[in-house]
């Protein structure tokens, strides 16, 4: 049997016809467009009827809809053919199938409407077909299923006794009221809204097909409360989208900000949002990325460097804070008249004193491990940015090269040597620091410094013969030089020239040994130079002195400078003090750079020195 | 009739082989040997490129190596290291000759392959001559064997045209020379200056 009936769970109190159930079939059902008649038909479902469906339940609505279709197969002239249109089982609202749904009709609900009175087997003409899941079974007799049926359209047909039995018993049932409606069929076509028409010579088996066909039809009449309210809800669905696709955060999508337009007096700025700003710049490429790690090592080998001149600077400050409490504990010994160490613990001052000295070296000694730590690690990270920068030089002809690896090792190497305070930090524990006794002994008087200088005297000597005899190996450890030795000295081939031991420098000295022909000369620990040895040195022909053991630099000594013909001058020692001479001094100083001098100080006075240009 | 007409036919073939023939495949052979030069020359452009751009790398790596053997001396110098053994120990210097002995097995790569590319070149030089020599036979005499010279210059472009785009060398693979040996070799240097 090729019936199903369709269920509109329409509240609404007059009889409608779902148009959507149509939509909601899709393929399976073939829509036939109403017939003038068919939709006239429907108008003239009676009020009451009406009224009654909804009282007997809003939630169901049979909406039978059928299709004409002539088959020449048979003799007839026109078959009626009863489809139906299957109500969503969202619109039932129980979630139940429609079968379900039509058992659940009751038939007293309509026995009192005004189609009790109708003839029983018009009834049964009107009686539900089985369920389409039972058709598609087999269960419904094919015999019987070519026989034409009506069923009607209005809702109390819809409430007609559902079928109580299995299948083909309710067929049986469809069969009679077709049977007996079936001369009504086509005189009752003109007036009845929709007329179901099956055709009879289907007996040949062809009807469980049929069945699996049968396509629902809804004829769609004028515009019903459903179909009101689907058009409500496209339109809506529609502004909804509309108003989605203007502002997609409301489904948590983001949308690129908008420019936002200052309003200012100037001409209007326009702000970019940052991820805007991002998605404009053109991404780096490899090379770039490589070049940025680089330059990354590069920094931190700065970032090191300060670091340890700081430390440097750290250890100055304990050097000369001994250095004042050696004089106090020596002005106490001349004033107490103390000789030994037993007596000069008796007196606090000096005992604390001691003290101070015995942790300020201990300090010392201790910085010398970030010191050796930082010295390491400006090592080798330069040592694998040139290797990187060698190699992103031949990646163009060179095969093998792995610059990933060259960028893992350098990341590796930043991550090791960034400073931080655990990487920086001084062990204190398990170590000894210089005994009391030890450094009273030191401090006497400086008679060990003057031992010392009658030995370093004696070396000195000893180099001194070298050199005049041509043999330069131990230049660099002299420490005092006579004019005889500069003269010697001056005859040295070669380019460098290191006397960092050198503390002192006469002038007569300084006039022989600055006749030397090299390029550079590093006599870095000299502390003080006299203006008669400076001019001596500002007359040398060579291109860079390192004289980073300067802590003054007098103007006198900057006078002299104007005169030096080199172009590289370090003085990483000079102190900037705000007294007038200073003053002058970086006067020349600046003068000096602007005359194309390189010069090498720290960084204040770099500073000083730049605001004194500008 | 007939019969005059056919000698006549064929005595014009004749002819038309006898003068046409030879024409014809100097013809091809003057535009093999046109078209064999046009890529030797297209070759050697490319070869002289390659060798350019090596010999510049090359320049680039020695400067590299000058200056670090001149840090070298410098800390030798002011540190007054005289042994291999000390001088390893100051991580400058031990990395400066690390980084020589790279920059050296770098340098042998390339000179390998610039003399390579010389060769090369000079070869195509060579077929070049060779090909304009038997063009003007070809010219003068109509004819000449030239499969045997085409051949060999097949033979010189199926080497060097692979060969420009391969890397001029390989980094993975070079030799490396023992950084004591560079040490010595500064200190050499180093005496024989002063």
């Amino acid at each position: 049997m090729a019936e199903k009936e369709g269920i509109d769970n329409n509240d609404s109190k007059k009889s409608e016809f779902s148009s959507l159930e149509e939509f909601d079939l899709d393929d399976q059902i073939e829509i036939i467009l109403p017939e003038k008649d068919t939709v006239e038909a429907l108008d003239v479902v009676p009020e009451e009827d009406i009224r009654e469906e909804a009282e007997n339940g809003p939630s169901q609505e049979v909406v039978p809809e059928e299709a004409v279709r002539e088959e020449p197969k048979n003799g007839h002239s026109q078959e009626v053919v009863l489809e139906e249109v299957v109500g969503e089982d969202e619109e039932n609202g129980s979630g139940q199938s429609d079968s379900d749904i039509f058992k659940e009709i009751k038939l007293p609900s309509n026995s009192d409407d005004g189609e009790s009175e109708r003839p029983p087997k018009d009834k049964g003409a009107e009686n539900f077909s089985p369920t389409a899941d039972e058709q598609k079974d087999g269960q419904s007799d094919p015999s019987k299923i070519d026989e034409p049926y009506f069923l009607g359209v209005d809702g109390e047909e819809s409430h007609d006794e559902p079928p109580k039995g299995p299948g083909p018993h309710s067929v049986n049932d469809g069969g009679e009221g077709q049977e007996s409606g079936k001369s009504d069929i086509k005189s009752k076509k003109d007036i009845e809204p929709a007329e179901n028409q099956k055709d009879r010579n289907d007996k040949n088996g062809d009807s469980v097909k049929f069945a699996e066909k049968s396509k629902a039809k809804t004829i769609i009449g004028n515009w019903t409360f459903t179909q009101i309210i689907i058009g409500l809800t496209l339109l809506l669905m529609s502004f909804a989208g509309g108003v989605i696709c203007m502002n997609p955060a409301f489904l948590g999508f983001k949308k690129e900000a908008e420019p936002i337009t200052l309003k200012t007096r100037e001409p209007s700025l326009t702000v970019v949002p940052a991820s805007k700003q991002v998605e404009s710049a053109k991404p780096l490429s490899k090379n770039d990325i490589y070049i940025a790690k680089i330059s990354e090592a590069g920094l931190l080998r700065d970032e090191l460097r300060s670091k340890k001149e700081e430390i440097y600077q750290l250890k100055q400050y304990y050097q000369n804070g001994i250095t004042d409490l050696t004089t106090q504990i020596n002005r106490e010994l001349q004033e107490g008249n103390i000789t030994s160490y037993s007596e000069a613990l008796k007196n606090r001052r000096i005992e604390l004193n001691l003290r101070t000295i015995q942790r300020r070296r201990f300090y010392i000694q201790r910085l010398e491990e970030p010191i050796r730590w930082i010295k390491q690690g400006r090592e080798e990270l330069l040592y694998l940015k040139r290797k990187a920068e060698f190699d992103l030089n031949l990646i163009d002809i060179a095969g093998g090269i792995d610059m990933d690896r060259h960028m893992r090792h350098i990341d590796a190497a930043i991550q090791k040597y960034r400073p931080s305070a655990e990487k920086l930090a001084i062990r204190r524990e398990h170590a000894d620091p210089t005994p009391l006794e030890t450094i009273w002994g030191q401090q006497i008087k400086g008679q060990k410094k003057n031992n010392d200088q009658v030995l370093s005297n004696g070396m000195d000597q000893e180099i001194s013969e070298e050199i005049c005899s041509g043999n330069y190996e131990r230049t660099a450890e002299l420490t005092s030089m006579s004019a005889v030795t500069a003269r010697c000295l001056s005859k040295k081939p070669g380019s460098d020239l290191f006397l960092n031991r050198l503390t002192a420098l006469s002038p007569k000295a300084a006039e022989h040994l600055f006749k030397w022909r090299g390029s550079w000369i590093c006599i870095n620990g000299i502390k003080e130079l006299s203006p008669s040895a400076a001019q001596h040195l500002f007359k040398w022909e060579g291109k860079w002195i390192s004289l980073n053991g300067l802590t003054e630099f007098a103007p006198e000594l900057a006078t002299c400078l104007m005169a030096w013909e080199g172009n590289q001058l370090e003085l990483m020692g000079l102190r900037y003090n705000k007294r007038n001479a200073d003053q002058k001094t970086l006067k020349y100083l600046a003068l000096w750079q602007t005359m194309g001098g390189k010069l090498f100080v720290a960084d204040d006075l770099r500073q000083e020195i730049e605001r004194v240009t500008m | 009739m007939k019969k005059h007409l056919i000698s006549i036919s064929l005595t014009s073939l004749m002819i038309y082989l006898l003068f046409c023939g030879p024409s014809y495949a100097s013809e091809h052979k003057t535009s093999e040997l046109h078209r064999k030069m046009a890529e030797i020359s297209s070759l050697q452009q490319k070869l002289s490129q390659k060798i350019r751009l090596a010999m510049q790398k090359q320049e680039q790596l020695s400067q590299r190596v000058d200056e670090l053997e001149k840090e070298i001396k410098h800390e030798k110098e002011q540190l007054q290291i005289d042994s291999y053994q000390k001088a390893i120990r100051n991580p400058r210097i031990e990395f400066d000759l690390k980084l020589i002995q790279l920059l050296i097995g770098y340098i042998y790569g390339i000179n390998e392959k610039i003399s390579s590319f010389q060769n090369g070149y000079q070869t195509l030089v060579f077929f070049q001559q060779q090909a304009q020599d038997d063009l003007r036979m070809i010219k003068t005499l109509n004819d000449m064997e030239i499969d045997k010279l085409i051949t060999q210059i097949n033979s010189v472009l199926d080497e060097f045209f692979p060969e420009l785009g391969k890397p001029v060398f390989d980094a993975q693979n070079i030799p490396m020379k023992n950084t004591e040996k560079i040490w010595n070799e500064i200190i050499q240097q180093q005496n024989a200056r002063s």
